[in-house]
């Protein structure tokens, strides 16, 4: 996932695997969210591990500028140590170009500008960047190279850099009244640094004192922030979605604590959490609204779902060259050993490669749609289901019971799918149960109903909460910390290509999965 | 009693290749690499050639490519064999072109692979 900057269209694209959701319209569907200042600082500290990370260039050695800058401010009786100190740190608060323009004009006690812009050119790119504080304008503005270059000539050439916008050939930028420019050259970009004040007096011997001062400062945290602006290091595009998502967020670290949220989290709503992985171990967790166009999430979705059809194929490929070689040196152990036991121990190896085999096989399979639907006897089916889940259901009882019929029962279908929806509803059953106080029961029960026959599955599990229900059979939601939620959702895919369907039955105890299939009569 | 080339570079398969076809009276000689492969055809001479597709360096096509220009068609239609999991059309397709057998990975049946392989 990248926040990339498009070149000829002037606007942002948040990019996913390579497909492209224009910004522009995101930002219609948005709103902005209002964050704690607090708990920005543990984001802060994600994103300077990761601005490390990617070896942006240093500033020059803050501790030492500190001092010096103290000094000279006091000694022209420009600021109050007091205030300086907090500018300082709002700026170590800061972590995007936009707020620290912001924090920056606020500040306006210090400095007597109304307006900070900077005007930005990657260095032998064709276009240059206006960006301005977050409260004028929230998009990075295309601003013509031969304008940019003509201004940065100007300023480097003159030593008084005091210009008013009444003069024709700055018309072109955004400001109102004087203004005040520096210009900074750093490795990889040229800088115009832009102070503005709405009158039309001239700047005094103090405003330029102050500008100066305040530029080196600037200069400084400007390098940083215009690197972590323009690239494409995933913190921004982290920035991003925390600052636009529309609804409410908590990231957690690899350690599971909490180090960023945007809202109140009780125990109610952190129970029906979707959660997305993010970088170094990091998860983000959120509570969805109901919104038709939820494309941020819908994106991430759909991107993994697509993906799993290049999954499957990756591993069956992955897998089957090893697989083969294990098979190949077994073999040829269990025909150069007289030792019985070993005989009999590597016929168990021979017959493990096997069903490893044999799964990767069928899975892709499925996927493949190869197989064909043939006539099923259900009950077999069940039972090799059961059969395979056996390792997740040590400790418990698993009935199978069919009620109100005694012939055997044929469905069309394909067997292999079948396995796996029981298989996945099993499995499900036996994880949430397995903490249970009481004797743990997975029931599995058929019902005809005409022409479906349906196998419900209920256990007398912890159940589900009520707002879970909707979310359900949504890929890649998940309850558990671990796994990847895909079960039900593919389940009830499987299902309804069977011709068939997966629903889920609200019970007061425990939980119940209804699978209907077309019975053959 | 026949003189072996393996060209696989998945160690496991290619040492349980060798040990097999050691036992039943074969002299056989493994190569991970593509380019060693074609190195050693040109100067040694080998009655079968067990050549897997997908190498670390190149392709066994192009190990085919390289060895029929001095060894000629015919010896590649006889004694060469290509291993591969690929089972696309594409592939099998080009492999049929040079007119030698086709062994699918994994084998389904170990003695008849081994035979092949043999070109009894």
């Amino acid at each position: 996932m990248s926040l990339t900057r498009s070149g000829e269209e002037g606007y942002w694209k948040l990019s996913l695997q390579g497909e492209l959701v224009s910004l522009y319209e995101a930002k219609k569907l948005v709103t902005a969210v209002s964050y704690n200042q607090t708990n920005l600082r543990f984001l802060e500290s994600i994103i300077l591990n990761r601005i490390n990370e990617t070896s942006l260039p240093r500033s020059i050695d803050e501790d030492d500028l500190l001092p010096s800058l103290e000094l000279l401010l006091k000694e022209h009786n420009l600021l109050q140590i007091g205030d300086f100190k907090n500018f300082w740190q709002s700026l170590l608060n800061s972590f995007s170009l936009q707020s620290t323009l912001e924090t920056y004009i606020k500040i306006s006690a210090i400095h007597g500008f109304s307006t900070a812009i900077c005007l930005i050119h990657p260095k032998g790119e064709a276009n240059a960047w206006q960006l301005a504080p977050l409260s004028f304008a929230n998009e990075m503005r295309p601003v013509p190279i031969n304008e940019f270059n003509l201004l940065f000539q100007s300023l480097k050439k003159t030593k008084n850099k005091h210009f008013s916008s009444s003069e024709a050939k700055w018309s072109w930028l955004p400001l109102n009244g004087v203004f005040v420019a520096d210009t900074f050259t750093y490795k990889k970009y040229n800088v115009i640094w832009i102070n503005s004040r709405e009158e039309f007096l001239p700047l005094t011997d103090t405003d330029h004192k102050r500008f100066a001062i305040f530029s080196r400062i600037m200069k400084i945290w400007l390098e940083r922030l215009v690197e972590l602006e323009f690239s494409d290091i995933k913190s921004s595009s982290v920035i991003w979605l925390i600052e636009h998502l529309p609804f409410e967020i908590v990231i957690k670290d690899s350690q599971d604590r909490n180090v960023f949220s945007n809202a109140l989290f009780t125990e109610d709503n952190l129970g029906s959490m979707s959660w997305i992985n993010l970088p170094r171990g990091y998860r983000l967790g959120y509570v969805a609204e109901t919104i038709a166009d939820d494309f941020e999430i819908d994106a991430f979705q759909k991107q993994k779902v697509l993906l799993l059809g290049d999954l499957f194929n990756t591993l069956r490929h992955e897998l089957s060259n090893p697989l083969f070689g294990l098979r190949l040196s077994a073999e040829l152990v269990l025909t150069s050993v007289d030792d019985e036991d070993f005989k009999l121990i590597f016929t168990q190896v021979l017959s493990n490669i096997q069903r490893s085999q044999n799964i990767i096989h069928n899975l892709s399979k499925l996927y493949s749609g190869e197989q064909t639907d043939t006539n099923v006897d259900l009950l077999a089916i069940i039972k090799e289901s059961i059969t395979l889940a056996k390792s997740e259901l040590k400790g418990l009882y698993v009935d199978v019971s069919k009620i109100d019929f005694n012939q055997s029962i044929t469905v069309e279908a394909k067997p292999v799918a079948v396995v796996q929806i029981i298989f996945n509803l099993i499995v499900n059953s036996a994880q949430a149960m397995k903490n249970l106080k009481e004797k743990a029961i997975i029931k599995i029960s058929l019902e005809l109903n005409s022409p479906f026959i349906n196998v419900v599955i209920a256990d007398n599990g912890p159940g589900l909460p009520a707002t879970i229900k909707d979310n359900l059979f949504k890929p890649f939601y998940t309850t558990k910390t671990k796994g990847h939620g895909l079960g039900l959702a593919l389940s009830k895919d499987l299902a309804i290509k069977l011709g068939g369907d997966l629903k889920y039955i609200p019970t007061e105890v425990g939980t119940q999965f209804e699978l209907s299939l077309r019975k053959i009569l | 009693m026949k003189k072996i080339l393996i060209i696989e570079d998945e160690t496991l398969i290619a040492l349980s290749l060798k040990k097999m076809l050691s036992k039943r009276g074969h002299e056989v000689l493994t190569v991970e690499s593509g380019h060693e492969a074609i190195g050693l055809l040109k100067t040694v001479h080998f009655d079968r050639v067990i050549c897997d597709l997908m190498l670390q360096d190149i392709s066994g096509f192009d190990i085919i490519e390289e060895s029929r220009a001095y060894l000629g068609d015919d010896k590649i239609k006889l004694d060469f064999v290509i291993m591969t999991a690929y089972n696309s059309s594409q592939v099998l397709e080009r492999a049929r072109e040079y007119g030698c057998k086709i062994l699918s990975k994994p084998f389904e049946d170990l003695n008849k692979a081994l035979s092949v392989i043999e070109g009894e």
